[in-house]
């Protein structure tokens, strides 16, 4: 066997080639640490933005008790607040923002405690100064509704007092709390149906995209290795050294898997590097706690999950890309073929379960390799033992096919005689 | 079954869809003997030669190298050839050594008999210290240097030339044939190629073959060749053989 230099020689000539070097390792992790670090930078900003004092006017058009204690609530709950005459409140506005930096103006309209008093909602008015296109400035309101929010709850309190003496605050909130417990996949997870769903969601949202990305990388890389051979003539050359073709085919497997192990990690290391910039940006950001907890055994089935996965792409891009002539042919072609076999997974990602489909649909997704993997992934995950088989036996079923084909693809004329140019399509001169 | 005959070939056939590219091609390659192709584009030479380099199978017919087919044993008869296309290119992002010691490894038995290939690949190439260079800073006649080194170096016992000197420079091309001849004389191999350029066949070849439309018309020495056609050259000689439109009426 020689496949050792074969492996050497195709990790080397596709490390250094700029498509594969930039576009699927140093991109990715750059790309998403930018795009993090952008959205860092804006939220800080925001936040920033939001804890400056709050500039506030009240204009009262009410002569009530009720209206009196609004105003007042208001006064003592913003830093900064005026109490001006009343008038036009566009034209009070406008003049105050020149004036003194008023970004918030608070009418309280005639009625309001006539209205209170009689048990209907009283109506306020707020009108806020806009002088750019941002959405920095929308915090603003959002303060003036905290602030009506707790006079609200402060009226209510008020009332409930009368029937319960010793109420607070969080009693006229919430007099009923929810403490729930879930049973997930058979074992018991603290907190209420909502946030369990909510946690659960935001894992399964992450597993489609790791493993989207993961596995277009190695079509991508897959079928930019051979284009590499057929673009620089060297595949003739490759295939009459002393070595079976079966070898050839098993050291670009083997070359690719490793090139395209490096670009899942980029991409994966950027997508974490994106969530952690992007979640260490928010006011009081915790870390998500996690719902499925991972054991070594759990790791290494999710390994051996993602290795056919890779490998399944891996045969796909080499098939694909027998039928190329240059590299950049073989970046579109691989697309035409790897986009209507990913489409399943952005379907899984919203949280839709391949069992809750008519029997049609299930059966058109599970032609699709991906979906296998995600199913042994999901399956070891809920440890559901059937499900994850059933994803491994389908993955090993595709694999052979794949590796027959590309074997059989690799010991015919075919894989020197197939064309498909991207140049020649447009009418240039084929290379 | 092993025989003493580096190449025999016999009654090759081949069609690409309605193109029929070998009609019955048959000939001989002794030891130590350089035999040439000549012909015209579409004569039939590159697909010979990708045929008995076991790139392409035969319609009909076969050839064996030192007795193994390339149809039934092509794996036995990878390990005795060296072929060099026409065409071939370098791979761009690694070194001109990187790739002689890529092949010298596939070669090789042995991590000593590999060295002493790449040393042999390096001095046949004549690229000195570019030899560390990536092969995609390398013009096209030290791109060729280097393919024809990697061809060489690991000592086939038939080597396949297809066009070893196209886009070398005058200098380069006169370097090349030299190696060649030197090659064949030190090592007693065969070698089989085929070229457009007659001076380069006449200094290299012992025996020649004329090629059109995918029939041998004639073969021998060039001598007996540019006798046989009273002609002053194999250029004139090839005309007279296969008429004045040749392949291309």
């Amino acid at each position: 066997m020689k496949i050792l230099p074969l492996v050497r020689k195709e990790v080397k000539d596709l490390f250094k080639e700029r498509v594969v070097l930039l576009g699927m390792i140093v991109g990715p992790l750059i790309m998403f640490a930018v795009l993090g670090g952008i959205m860092n930078v804006s939220f800080k900003a925001a936040v920033k933005e939001a804890g400056k004092p709050l500039k506030l006017a009240v204009m009262v058009l009410d002569t009530s008790e009720p209206a009196a204690r609004l105003a007042s609530y208001l006064e003592g709950a913003a830093s900064h607040t005026v109490v001006v005459e009343p008038g036009d409140p566009v034209e009070t506005l406008q003049r105050l923002y020149r004036e003194e930096g008023v970004e918030v103006l608070v009418v309280v309209p005639e009625g309001f405690g006539a209205n209170l008093t009689r048990g209907v909602p009283g109506v306020i008015e707020e009108y806020m100064y806009m002088s750019r296109l941002s959405f920095f400035g929308l915090p603003s309101l959002g303060r003036v509704s905290a602030y009506i929010d707790g006079f609200n709850k402060a009226v209510l309190l008020e009332a409930v007092k009368q029937v319960y003496p010793n109420a607070t605050i969080e009693f006229v909130a919430s007099p009923v709390v929810e403490r729930g417990t879930v049973i997930l996949f058979g074992k018991p997870v603290e907190g209420g149906p909502e946030e369990v769903m909510g946690r659960l969601f935001a894992q399964i949202f992450i597993l489609p995209v790791m493993l989207l990305t993961a596995v277009m990388a190695a079509l991508q890389v897959a079928s930019v290795s051979m284009a590499l051979e057929k673009e620089a003539k060297t595949l003739e050359m490759l295939l009459t050294l002393p070595v079976s073709r079966t070898e050839i085919l098993l050291g670009k497997l083997a070359g690719v898997s490793l090139i395209a192990a490096l670009g899942a990690l980029s991409y994966t290391g950027g997508f974490l590097l994106y969530m952690v910039l992007y979640a260490s940006s928010m006011p009081g950001a915790e870390s998500m706690p996690l719902t499925f907890a991972v054991s070594p055994v759990d790791a290494v089935l999710y390994f051996l999950a993602l290795l056919l996965g890779l490998l399944i792409s891996i045969g796909i891009g080499i098939l694909a890309s027998v039928f190329v002539s240059d590299v950049k042919s073989a970046q579109v072609f691989s697309s035409y073929i790897s986009l209507p076999l990913i489409l399943p997974l952005f379907v899984f990602m919203f949280g839709v379960s391949l069992e809750t489909l008519p029997s049609a649909v299930q059966v058109l997704l599970l032609l699709d390799p991906y979906v296998h993997l995600l199913n042994a992934f999901l399956g070891v995950a809920s440890g559901d033992a059937v499900k994850a088989a059933m994803g491994y036996l389908g993955m090993l079923v595709y694999l052979a096919a794949l590796l027959f084909a590309a074997s059989r693809l690799f010991n015919s004329e075919r894989i020197l005689t197939a064309r498909f140019s991207l140049r020649r399509r447009r009418g240039e001169e084929a290379p | 079954m092993a025989s003493e005959t580096p190449l025999r070939v016999v009654g090759l056939e081949k069609r690409f869809g309605r193109i029929h590219a070998l009609r019955g091609v048959s000939f001989e390659v002794g030891v130590g003997e350089v035999f040439g192709l000549i012909g015209p584009n579409g004569a039939g030479k590159t697909t010979t030669l990708r045929i008995i380099a076991t790139l392409l199978k035969p319609d009909a017919g076969d050839a064996q190298i030192y007795g193994h087919s390339v149809t039934k044993e092509p794996e036995a008869v990878k390990r005795l050839i060296s072929y060099l296309p026409e065409e071939a290119g370098v791979y761009k992002n690694i070194t001109g050594m990187d790739f002689l010691r890529f092949t010298a490894e596939i070669y090789a038995s042995s991590r000593s008999e590999a060295e002493k290939m790449v040393e042999l690949g390096a001095r046949l190439s004549g690229l000195g210290a570019r030899l560390y260079e990536p092969a995609s800073t390398y013009s096209k006649g030290m791109k060729r240097r280097l393919l024809l080194a990697r061809t060489l170096m690991v000592r086939p016992r038939l080597a396949l030339l297809d066009e070893p000197t196209a886009g070398l420079d005058v200098y380069h091309a006169v370097e090349v044939r030299k190696a060649i001849k030197r090659y064949v004389s030190e090592t007693g191999a065969a070698v089989l190629l085929s070229s457009h350029n007659m001076l380069e066949v006449e200094y290299l070849c012992s025996r020649v073959a004329f090629m059109n439309e995918g029939i041998i018309v004639d073969s021998g020495s060039p001598d007996e060749m540019k006798s046989k056609y009273s002609a002053s050259n194999l250029e004139e000689a090839f005309i007279q053989a296969v008429g004045p439109q040749g392949g291309l009426a």
